[in-house]
């Protein structure tokens, strides 16, 4: 196994989303000197929205990840550079072996291993635990369900590395783990080893979101200034095996790593900083030390760990009908009293609507109150109407994209820009399952 | 005393899990952390939240990091699976909480620092 640095692993955290920059996936590359880069690209709905589209003749993985390979693979196999991501999303096997008969075509030599078992389908079926949101076991729900994956932990991905894969491709997993594997293989790192395993998973959380670890969300114009915010490096973590994780990111670019932008993504999507809980193990920051150990470089020490749960979270994707959203502009003097009545227009002829009338429709004011939910501060002089309503399918969605394309020659004075957007939507249901019940595996694919 | 926005004294990122919203509060000054810790508690957030959080507010304090965490329960109408809101994910809330005002000293150095922005 290729150790850059005894006792040390290095890892480039690729993305904070599927379609984060590549520019920046490259950079740690090519010059992060990185032993693994870790790509996250599944959040809560896209499994779901990947499986439905299997059903219907597609991949079930991420498509784009090709894309982005041609352009990764030929510099990760000149470094030597392991790749680990969740990008199976439906098909992990099938992912992996795409990129197997991507790296044959580019005349790259490579061991590509998949993740399984996260597909808890039949045992849920045969369990009919019961759910967090409707404390009601599944079979209550009556709807078709589109999948059900269980959270893994590291286990296989730590397996799968020390075997040597250069190349691993999970599906549900906990973002941690895509970090936390390579490095128990690497530091030799046990399970039972509570700590070792926080370590691990702090390192994970800190790169799963990408930039938003270097300077990337953070930018406040005067007073959280981040430089050269434009070309943000994203975030490489590097553990060692005294059990200290440094970050920095690749010479040279973009962004900013210090006290403030680490601990805002130490609390990103944390509840209790004393168990943050993961299939791997319940991480505790409560007694971290944070060292601004050099210009852009924090040194972290000092996470524990406790229990790891026994048993393991399950996310149920269920179809939950159509989005629909739609806009339209007023400006000027009283825009916001002409927005206001285009919005009661709309909400007056959808109760008498047959198909919208037992829908919630909710009328926002962009430039008021959509996202602030206060009133306005001042005279507004530049606002947008947003309808939005979640109905049972296309006919319903049309009828009301109808209602508010028809303000431009029945509503208010002067409406403008009208935009329309409408989408299926997927609804999640939480459940646990016993640990012991869930077996994931590991095996090297052939294309 | 002088008034001041929060927003000039800490910063902070919002995530949410479900109908949850968590949010960081992190002072700019490590001095200030005694300050925010006081003014800044559970209940002062619920009522600046006001009708948005219809759930408990828990506040935990992370002196070693010089950070608070808060949890808002029941407040991002029933979370992603069912909202309806511009901003699902309350991910523009951090803007919400900054806006709260605390007391700071005559010559804390956060009035000098909203003089110079000028910000409206």
């Amino acid at each position: 196994m290729k150790q850059r640095k005894p006792g040390a692993i290095r890892i480039g955290g690729g993305s904070g989303f599927s379609n984060d920059r590549l520019d920046a996936a490259v950079e740690l590359v090519e010059r992060g000197d990185i032993d693994v880069l870790m790509l996250e690209t599944l959040a809560e709905r896209t499994l779901a929205l990947l499986q439905v589209a299997k059903r219907k003749g597609g991949s079930g993985y991420w498509d784009s990840l090709a894309g982005r390979l041609d352009v990764l693979l030929p510099a990760m196999a000149k470094r030597g550079t392991k790749f680990v991501t969740n990008a199976g999303g439906a098909a992990p096997e099938a992912c992996a072996r795409m990129i197997a008969r991507l790296a044959r075509e580019k005349g790259i030599k490579l061991k590509v291993a998949a993740v399984t078992g996260d597909d808890v389908t039949d045992l849920v079926r045969a369990s009919d635990p019961v759910l967090v949101e409707t404390h009601e076991p599944v079979s209550r729900l009556g709807t078709d369900i589109i999948c059900t994956n269980a959270y893994l932990g590291a286990d296989a991905i730590a397996a799968a590395y020390a075997a040597g894969a250069d190349v691993i491709v999970t599906g549900r997993v906990t973002d941690s783990a895509l970090a936390l594997g390579p490095t128990m293989a690497t530091l030799g790192w046990q399970p039972d080893d509570n700590d070792a395993m926080a370590c691990g998973v702090l390192a994970g959380h800190l790169l799963e979101c990408g930039g938003q670890a270097t300077g990337g969300y953070f930018a406040e114009p005067g007073l959280k200034d981040v430089p050269d915010v434009d070309r943000i490096g994203f975030p490489i973590a590097e553990i060692r095996d005294d059990r200290s994780i440094t970050v920095t990111k690749p010479p040279g670019s973009g962004g900013r790593i210090d006290r403030h932008t680490i601990t805002e993504q130490i609390l990103y999507e944390m509840h209790d900083p004393a168990a943050y809980l993961t299939p791997d193990i319940a991480l505790d920051v409560t007694g971290l030390d944070l060292a601004e150990s050099g210009e852009n470089e924090v040194r972290l020490t000092g996470a524990r760990g406790h229990k790891r749960p026994d048993t393991l979270k399950v996310l149920i994707g269920v179809d939950s009908g159509v989005l629909a959203e739609i806009e339209i502009s007023y400006a000027g003097i009283n825009c916001e009293g002409r927005a206001r009545l285009a919005a009661d227009i709309i909400k007056k002829r959808a109760a008498r609507d047959p198909m919208l009338g037992n829908q919630t429709i909710q009328c926002d004011l962009i430039g008021v109150s959509s996202a602030w939910p206060g009133e306005s501060v001042q005279p507004v002089r530049d606002i947008r109407l947003r309808v939005a309503a979640r109905v049972p399918d296309q006919a319903a969605a049309d009828k009301l994209i109808t209602e508010v394309e028809s303000l431009y020659v029945n509503g208010p004075a002067g409406g403008g820009g009208v935009r329309i957007a409408s989408r299926p939507t997927i609804r999640t249901y939480t459940t646990f399952v016993p640990r012991e019940k869930v077996t994931p595996r590991w095996a090297f694919v052939e294309e | 005393m002088a008034k001041i926005e929060l927003f000039y004294v800490a910063h902070s990122r919002t995530g949410d899990k479900g109908d949850s919203q968590t949010m960081s509060l992190i002072p700019y000054r490590a001095e200030d952390y005694a300050l925010v810790e006081k003014q800044v508690t559970a209940g002062a957030v619920r009522k600046h939240f006001g009708k948005l959080v219809r759930g408990n507010v828990t506040r935990y304090e992370l002196p070693n990091l010089g950070a608070f965490n808060f949890v808002l329960e029941e407040t991002l109408q029933g979370g992603v699976n069912d909202s309806l809101n511009l901003d699902t994910h309350g991910k523009t809330r951090s803007a919400v909480v900054l806006a709260m005002l605390i007391e700071v000293p005559d010559d804390h150095p956060a009035l000098k620092t909203k003089a110079a922005l000028g910000i409206a």
